[in-house]
Protein backbone atom coordinates (compact mmCIF):
# COMPACT_ATOMS: atom_id res chain seq x y z
CA UNK A 1 0.00 0.00 0.00
CA UNK A 2 0.93 3.71 -0.81
CA UNK A 3 1.60 6.27 1.88
CA UNK A 4 -1.89 7.56 1.50
CA UNK A 5 -5.10 5.61 1.76
CA UNK A 6 -7.77 6.12 -0.81
CA UNK A 7 -10.00 7.94 1.56
CA UNK A 8 -7.15 10.45 1.37
CA UNK A 9 -6.93 10.69 -2.24
CA UNK A 10 -10.51 10.82 -2.42
CA UNK A 11 -10.94 13.96 -0.20
CA UNK A 12 -8.22 15.69 -2.28
CA UNK A 13 -10.32 14.84 -4.77
CA UNK A 14 -13.29 16.85 -3.53
CA UNK A 15 -11.21 19.41 -2.29
CA UNK A 16 -9.89 19.74 -5.74
CA UNK A 17 -13.50 19.75 -7.55
CA UNK A 18 -14.34 22.11 -4.92
CA UNK A 19 -11.76 24.24 -6.50
CA UNK A 20 -12.69 24.53 -9.66
CA UNK A 21 -16.46 25.16 -8.94
CA UNK A 22 -15.54 28.01 -6.58
CA UNK A 23 -12.95 29.02 -9.65
CA UNK A 24 -15.38 28.81 -12.46
CA UNK A 25 -16.67 31.77 -14.21
CA UNK A 26 -20.41 30.67 -14.27
CA UNK A 27 -21.64 33.21 -16.62
CA UNK A 28 -19.19 32.72 -19.52
CA UNK A 29 -19.80 29.12 -18.79
CA UNK A 30 -23.30 29.57 -19.22
CA UNK A 31 -22.84 32.06 -22.37
CA UNK A 32 -21.37 29.15 -24.34
CA UNK A 33 -22.68 26.92 -27.11
CA UNK A 34 -23.12 23.58 -27.12
CA UNK A 35 -21.52 21.13 -26.93
CA UNK A 36 -18.51 23.22 -25.66
CA UNK A 37 -20.96 24.36 -22.19
CA UNK A 38 -21.80 20.79 -21.52
CA UNK A 39 -17.79 20.05 -22.24
CA UNK A 40 -16.62 22.98 -19.74
CA UNK A 41 -19.05 21.63 -16.97
CA UNK A 42 -18.12 18.11 -17.51
CA UNK A 43 -14.86 19.57 -16.55
CA UNK A 44 -14.88 21.30 -13.55
CA UNK A 45 -17.13 18.05 -12.59
CA UNK A 46 -14.43 15.36 -12.89
CA UNK A 47 -11.29 17.60 -13.62
CA UNK A 48 -10.43 15.58 -16.81
CA UNK A 49 -9.58 17.08 -19.94
CA UNK A 50 -9.62 14.44 -22.14
CA UNK A 51 -12.54 12.58 -20.89
CA UNK A 52 -14.54 15.93 -20.69
CA UNK A 53 -13.19 16.79 -24.71
CA UNK A 54 -13.92 12.88 -25.96
CA UNK A 55 -17.47 12.58 -24.19
CA UNK A 56 -18.56 16.44 -25.36
CA UNK A 57 -17.61 16.27 -28.75
CA UNK A 58 -14.82 18.90 -28.82
CA UNK A 59 -11.39 19.08 -29.22
CA UNK A 60 -8.68 18.65 -26.64
CA UNK A 61 -6.88 21.68 -26.91
CA UNK A 62 -10.28 23.44 -27.86
CA UNK A 63 -11.15 22.62 -24.50
CA UNK A 64 -7.89 23.58 -22.83
CA UNK A 65 -8.01 26.99 -24.49
CA UNK A 66 -11.86 27.83 -23.46
CA UNK A 67 -11.24 26.25 -19.79
CA UNK A 68 -8.62 28.92 -19.62
CA UNK A 69 -10.96 31.44 -20.57
CA UNK A 70 -13.95 29.89 -17.98
CA UNK A 71 -11.21 30.17 -15.36
CA UNK A 72 -11.45 26.22 -14.69
CA UNK A 73 -7.86 25.50 -12.88
CA UNK A 74 -6.37 21.78 -13.21
CA UNK A 75 -5.66 21.00 -9.48
CA UNK A 76 -2.95 18.54 -9.22
CA UNK A 77 -3.65 17.07 -6.10
CA UNK B 1 16.83 9.10 -18.09
CA UNK B 2 17.03 10.38 -21.26
CA UNK B 3 13.21 9.52 -22.86
CA UNK B 4 10.00 10.01 -20.57
CA UNK B 5 6.17 9.11 -22.26
CA UNK B 6 4.34 12.23 -22.07
CA UNK B 7 0.35 12.78 -22.12
CA UNK B 8 -1.39 15.16 -24.34
CA UNK B 9 -2.32 16.99 -21.56
CA UNK B 10 0.46 17.73 -19.67
CA UNK B 11 2.35 18.65 -23.17
CA UNK B 12 -0.14 21.26 -23.61
CA UNK B 13 0.31 22.82 -20.64
CA UNK B 14 3.89 23.03 -20.87
CA UNK B 15 3.64 23.94 -24.16
CA UNK B 16 2.35 27.69 -22.20
CA UNK B 17 5.03 27.54 -19.91
CA UNK B 18 7.69 30.21 -20.26
CA UNK B 19 10.11 27.89 -19.38
CA UNK B 20 9.44 25.38 -21.57
CA UNK B 21 12.37 24.17 -22.69
CA UNK B 22 13.70 23.31 -18.85
CA UNK B 23 11.91 20.35 -19.46
CA UNK B 24 14.45 18.84 -21.59
CA UNK B 25 17.06 19.14 -18.98
CA UNK B 26 15.45 16.39 -17.65
CA UNK B 27 14.31 14.24 -20.29
CA UNK B 28 16.00 15.46 -23.54
CA UNK B 29 13.73 13.25 -25.72
CA UNK B 30 9.83 12.94 -25.19
CA UNK B 31 7.70 10.22 -26.71
CA UNK B 32 4.22 10.82 -27.29
CA UNK B 33 1.50 8.02 -27.96
CA UNK B 34 0.12 8.37 -32.00
CA UNK B 35 -3.26 7.81 -30.92
CA UNK B 36 -3.73 11.15 -29.80
CA UNK B 37 -1.28 13.41 -32.20
CA UNK B 38 -4.11 14.52 -33.84
CA UNK B 39 -5.79 15.65 -30.72
CA UNK B 40 -3.20 18.35 -30.44
CA UNK B 41 -4.69 20.98 -32.81
CA UNK B 42 -4.22 24.63 -30.92
CA UNK B 43 -1.76 27.32 -32.47
CA UNK B 44 0.27 26.97 -28.78
CA UNK B 45 0.76 23.47 -28.54
CA UNK B 46 1.03 22.26 -32.61
CA UNK B 47 3.43 25.38 -32.67
CA UNK B 48 5.55 23.48 -29.83
CA UNK B 49 5.11 19.83 -30.83
CA UNK B 50 6.08 21.40 -34.22
CA UNK B 51 9.54 23.01 -33.03
CA UNK B 52 10.01 19.97 -30.74
CA UNK B 53 9.88 17.67 -33.74
CA UNK B 54 12.21 20.07 -35.60
CA UNK B 55 15.00 19.50 -33.58
CA UNK B 56 14.31 15.82 -32.37
CA UNK B 57 12.98 16.54 -29.36
CA UNK B 58 9.99 14.58 -30.12
CA UNK B 59 9.39 11.19 -31.18
CA UNK B 60 5.84 9.09 -31.59
CA UNK B 61 4.61 6.04 -30.44
CA UNK B 62 3.03 3.90 -33.06
CA UNK B 63 0.38 2.11 -31.93
CA UNK B 64 0.77 -1.74 -31.65
CA UNK B 65 -0.91 -4.76 -30.56
CA UNK B 66 1.52 -5.33 -27.42
CA UNK B 67 0.75 -2.25 -25.83
CA UNK B 68 -2.39 -2.01 -26.71
CA UNK B 69 -2.64 -5.16 -24.62
CA UNK B 70 -0.63 -4.26 -22.07
CA UNK B 71 -3.07 -0.50 -22.10
CA UNK B 72 -6.28 -2.98 -22.06
CA UNK B 73 -5.56 -4.62 -19.09
CA UNK B 74 -4.65 -1.66 -17.10
CA UNK B 75 -7.18 0.15 -18.37
CA UNK B 76 -9.60 -2.40 -17.14
CA UNK B 77 -8.00 -3.58 -14.20
CA UNK B 78 -7.81 0.20 -12.50
CA UNK B 79 -11.55 0.83 -14.09
CA UNK B 80 -12.58 -1.95 -12.28
CA UNK B 81 -11.72 -0.81 -9.24
CA UNK B 82 -14.67 1.60 -8.08
CA UNK B 83 -12.42 3.36 -5.66
CA UNK B 84 -9.78 4.34 -7.97
CA UNK B 85 -10.11 7.49 -10.36
CA UNK B 86 -10.96 6.45 -13.63
CA UNK B 87 -8.42 6.33 -15.78
CA UNK B 88 -8.94 6.83 -19.88
CA UNK B 89 -7.68 5.28 -22.88
CA UNK B 90 -4.64 7.44 -23.73
CA UNK B 91 -3.24 7.35 -20.12
CA UNK B 92 -3.29 3.82 -19.89
CA UNK B 93 -1.43 3.10 -22.82
CA UNK B 94 1.13 5.87 -22.42
CA UNK B 95 1.37 3.48 -19.00
CA UNK B 96 1.57 0.67 -20.54
CA UNK B 97 4.51 1.88 -22.78
CA UNK B 98 6.20 3.04 -19.93
CA UNK B 99 5.67 0.32 -17.51
CA UNK B 100 7.09 -2.37 -20.47
CA UNK B 101 10.33 0.19 -21.30
CA UNK B 102 10.75 0.92 -17.66
CA UNK B 103 10.58 4.73 -18.58
CA UNK B 104 8.81 7.57 -16.72
CA UNK B 105 5.19 8.85 -17.65
CA UNK B 106 4.52 12.19 -17.32
CA UNK B 107 0.89 13.01 -16.55
CA UNK B 108 -1.08 15.63 -14.69
CA UNK B 109 -3.64 13.14 -14.09
CA UNK B 110 -4.06 12.19 -10.69
CA UNK B 111 -5.34 9.05 -11.67
CA UNK B 112 -2.59 7.05 -12.93
CA UNK B 113 -0.14 8.15 -10.50
CA UNK B 114 -3.13 7.18 -7.53
CA UNK B 115 -3.31 3.64 -9.13
CA UNK B 116 0.48 2.82 -9.15
CA UNK B 117 0.03 3.29 -5.18
CA UNK B 118 -2.22 0.36 -4.46
CA UNK B 119 -1.57 -1.71 -7.67
CA UNK B 120 1.23 -4.21 -8.12
CA UNK B 121 1.18 -4.52 -11.48
CA UNK B 122 2.41 -0.81 -12.05
CA UNK B 123 3.95 -0.16 -8.71
CA UNK B 124 7.53 -0.06 -10.38
CA UNK B 125 6.39 2.62 -12.56
CA UNK B 126 7.62 6.12 -12.64
CA UNK B 127 5.03 8.15 -12.84
CA UNK B 128 5.48 12.07 -12.72
CA UNK B 129 3.75 15.01 -12.46
CA UNK B 130 4.38 19.08 -13.42
CA UNK B 131 5.11 19.42 -9.59
CA UNK B 132 7.70 16.92 -9.41
CA UNK B 133 9.16 17.64 -12.63
CA UNK B 134 9.56 21.33 -11.16
CA UNK B 135 10.95 20.23 -8.19
CA UNK B 136 13.57 18.00 -9.97
CA UNK B 137 14.04 21.46 -11.76
CA UNK B 138 14.61 24.23 -9.88
CA UNK B 139 15.30 24.66 -6.08
CA UNK B 140 14.97 27.31 -2.78
CA UNK B 141 13.71 30.44 -4.15
CA UNK B 142 13.69 29.58 -7.76
CA UNK B 143 11.59 26.92 -7.36
CA UNK B 144 9.05 29.13 -5.83
CA UNK B 145 9.16 31.55 -8.51
CA UNK B 146 8.95 29.17 -11.15
CA UNK B 147 5.88 27.44 -9.55
CA UNK B 148 4.27 30.55 -9.94
CA UNK B 149 4.73 31.62 -13.11
CA UNK B 150 4.05 27.69 -14.51
CA UNK B 151 0.72 28.12 -12.77
CA UNK B 152 0.10 31.85 -14.15
CA UNK B 153 1.10 30.27 -17.48
CA UNK B 154 -1.11 27.34 -17.36
CA UNK B 155 -3.90 27.62 -15.46
CA UNK B 156 -2.31 24.45 -13.77
CA UNK B 157 -3.56 25.01 -9.74
CA UNK B 158 -1.16 22.78 -7.12
CA UNK B 159 -2.94 22.01 -4.24
CA UNK B 160 -1.96 23.23 -1.22
CA UNK B 161 -1.60 19.87 0.92
CA UNK B 162 0.68 18.61 -2.19
CA UNK B 163 3.16 21.93 -1.80
CA UNK B 164 2.95 21.23 1.73
CA UNK B 165 4.28 17.81 0.88
CA UNK B 166 7.12 18.74 -1.45
CA UNK B 167 7.90 21.60 2.18
CA UNK B 168 7.18 24.24 -0.42
CA UNK B 169 5.85 27.23 1.33
CA UNK B 170 3.31 29.35 -1.32
CA UNK B 171 1.27 32.49 -0.43
CA UNK B 172 -1.51 33.01 -3.04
Amino acid sequence: MGTMSIEDYKRRLEEAREIRRRSADWDFIEKQPEPMKTALKLLVETGDLWYSAKIAGVGLDELNEMRLKAKIPLVVI
Amino acid sequence: MSIAVVDACFLINWSRFRYREDLFKLYPRLALPEIVLSEIRSSDAKRFMLSLATSGKLIIIPRVNLIDREALKLFTLINSIPELPRIDEPEAYGLAYAKLHGIPFLTDNAAPRIAREFLREIREVQVLDSLEDLCRLYSGEYLLLRIKEFMRDTGIVFSKKRLREKRIEYEE
